[in-house]
């Protein structure tokens, strides 16, 4: 038996999704949650091997709760409309639905899930890849982190700067620092213009930066208003000029 | 432009002629003691020539504008065409009268002596004539221009309202079908009822104008069909109250101004915060103006995701558009409690 979560916060949405799977008896539905905070629970708890998972929710949304996850399901997403969401699915494959949707279009989609839960296929590249081609009209504006057992939702400007840190960023917001799932090459395509990457391993928010000093023939260190210090490189160091112009 | 001396104008042109024949006969008669009937036919002939070269002159005028050739270069053209052309009237006019005049001694010397004086006089009538043209000329391009800006204007106007224009939600439309689909599947009447109402809410919403004006009464009802559809989405979570004061419900308003700020209601009500909303609607008036008050729960610490307040700023760019006014639009954000009132003038019958 293959265990489902549907999460989605209409509930009409999540009765089309049952009446739908009725047809598939191999599918069992061990919960339905109405938003991404009762997702992640119930994901940890369960294990589900499939998720039906909405994108615009309550608090958080759908990638965002992706981004909190650490096992990662096979997921069919769906949304009624969001061109930015539907081109990150199509440019990594994913299983999508567009609501309203189909009875034949859903059991097209559930088999093609089917088969990847099958064949154990990792999701993990695939729903790395939808969220590092999601692109959102706006920058990015607040950064969430599971932070133990709690969900900390940080606005961006709270955010000092960035540490890459092997398959982690870490994030330091107001003297704490939180690690996060997530690449550089989205933080630094997404954040807004106030954030600037100054080294391989590190985005900084220029309002943050007290004082650069000279390190070595090549290389500086930033100082920033709270204490820390964070490299910065040749390159860095260049687009720092430009961006302050000095 | 037409000849602006032809028509009504040529009788007060030619009156004008007719008092400085006037005076030009009685000077030469008086003041110089020439016959009369040669006074009156000196100033006929001089006068009559000069009366017909400045109606003429309109189409010289037409092609010698400070436009064209700059103030200095007009200036100079004209005064080079005037001279031309009053020298060769003044030899006109002397030979005709020299004619007139047979062996006439007096005559012959009054006529020698008059030559410069006819060009200075000619060349002033003639010089007050083109002023006149060109002032008339350049009022004419003044109201013009004024009539092309405020063209210019009101299509500037209608343009901005047609960016302002109430939009429907393409997430509203697909969430709602998606309702309906499920409805089908589970409870067909109730999807029936949710196919009509969303019909006559688009019926209302599509295709309007943007400055048209309905009743409150109607305004309430299609805000009721989009509250209702909105519920049915989110079934418990989404709350609504309503104090509306009966004797508003015949004053105007622009139409759709309320779904906004529902709109909005529902986006901080409902995505970003897990509560559930309570949405408020109180309408209150009195003899000049309509207030329409809607407030709503929220958690003002959420740092929401995106679109910062552009469908507030329509509201109250639309309301400007329309009453000419900046301070309709009053925003308050409490701890728990955001609320907008709309203040919407009423024309006074």
């Amino acid at each position: 038996m293959i265990k489902a979560i549907i999460i989605d916060d209409e509930k009409l949405a999540r009765d089309v999704i049952k009446k739908f799977l009725e047809s598939f008896s191999g599918i069992q539905v061990i919960e339905e949650c109405s938003n991404g905070f009762e997702g992640i629970k119930a994901i940890a708890t369960h294990k589900p091997q499939l998720i039906f998972l909405d994108i615009q929710m309550p608090k958080l949304t759908g990638f965002e709760m992706l981004e909190l996850l650490d096992d990662k399901p096979i997921i069919i997403f769906s949304t009624a409309f969001d061109q930015y969401a539907i081109k990150a699915f199509e440019l990594s494959a994913a299983d999508y639905l567009l609501k309203p949707y189909s009875k034949a279009r859903f059991d097209e989609a559930v088999i093609k899930a089917l088969k990847k839960v099958d064949e154990e296929i990792d999701s993990q590249e695939v729903v790395t890849s939808v969220l590092d081609n999601r692109e959102s009209l706006e920058k990015l504006d607040r950064v969430v982190i599971k932070n133990g057992s709690k969900i900390v939702i940080l606005g961006i400007d709270s955010i000092q700067h960035f540490q890459a840190q092997d398959d982690y960023v870490a994030v330091y917001s107001e003297g704490q620092k939180y690690l996060k799932q997530i690449t550089m090459k989205y933080l630094e395509e997404n954040l807004p213009e106030g954030f600037i990457r100054v080294h391989r391993s590190f985005i900084v928010n220029i309002d943050q930066i007290d004082k650069l000093e000279a390190y070595s023939k090549d290389s500086y260190i930033a100082i920033l208003k709270n204490g820390e210090k964070v490299s910065v490189s040749r390159n860095g160091y260049n687009l720092l000029k430009e961006k302050l112009g000095i | 432009m037409k000849h602006p001396f032809l028509g009504k104008a040529f009788l007060f042109y030619s009156l004008a002629w007719v008092a400085i024949m006037a005076a030009h006969a009685n000077i030469l008669f008086l003041q110089f003691d020439l016959p009369f009937n040669y006074a009156l036919a000196d100033s006929l002939a001089f006068n009559l020539a000069f009366l017909g070269f400045g109606i003429l002159y309109w189409y010289i005028v037409q092609y010698i504008s400070p436009e064209n050739q700059g103030i200095s270069g007009t200036i100079l053209n004209q005064g080079l065409a005037i001279v031309i052309g009053v020298s060769f009237l003044t030899y006109l006019c002397n030979s005709a009268l020299t004619n007139l005049a047979g062996d006439d001694a007096t005559i012959i010397d009054f006529l020698n002596l008059a030559i410069p004086w006819r060009i200075f006089l000619g060349s002033f009538f003639l010089g007050m004539v083109v002023l006149i043209y060109y002032l008339l000329q350049y009022t004419a391009s003044l109201k013009e221009k004024e009539k092309g800006e405020l063209e210019l204007q009101n299509l500037l106007k209608q343009a901005e309202l047609e960016t302002l224009k109430f939009q429907l939600n393409p997430h509203f439309i697909f969430n709602s079908l998606n309702s309906i689909s499920s409805l089908t599947l589970t409870d067909p009447n109730r999807a029936h009822e949710m196919v009509v109402k969303l019909s006559e809410f688009m019926r209302g919403s599509l295709g309007r104008e943007d400055t048209e004006l309905h009743s409150l009464k109607e305004e309430l009802q299609q805000m009721k069909l989009y509250l209702d559809i909105e519920r049915v989405r989110f079934g418990d979570r989404l709350k609504v109250n309503e104090e509306i004061d009966t004797n508003c419900f015949d004053r105007e308003v622009p139409n759709l101004i309320m779904q906004p700020l529902y709109e909005n209601a529902i986006k901080y009500g409902i995505y970003e915060q897990l509560d559930d909303v309570n949405i408020t609607t109180k309408c209150f008036c009195d003899e000049g103006q309509l207030n329409i008050l809607i407030t709503n729960n929220y958690d003002s610490e959420a740092i929401p995701k995106k679109g910062k307040g552009i469908g507030l700023k329509n509201i109250c760019n639309r309301l400007e558009l329309i009453y000419g006014k900046s301070d309709l639009v009053t925003i308050k954000k409490e701890k728990e409690i955001f609320s907008i009132e709309l203040i919407i003038p009423q024309e006074k019958s």
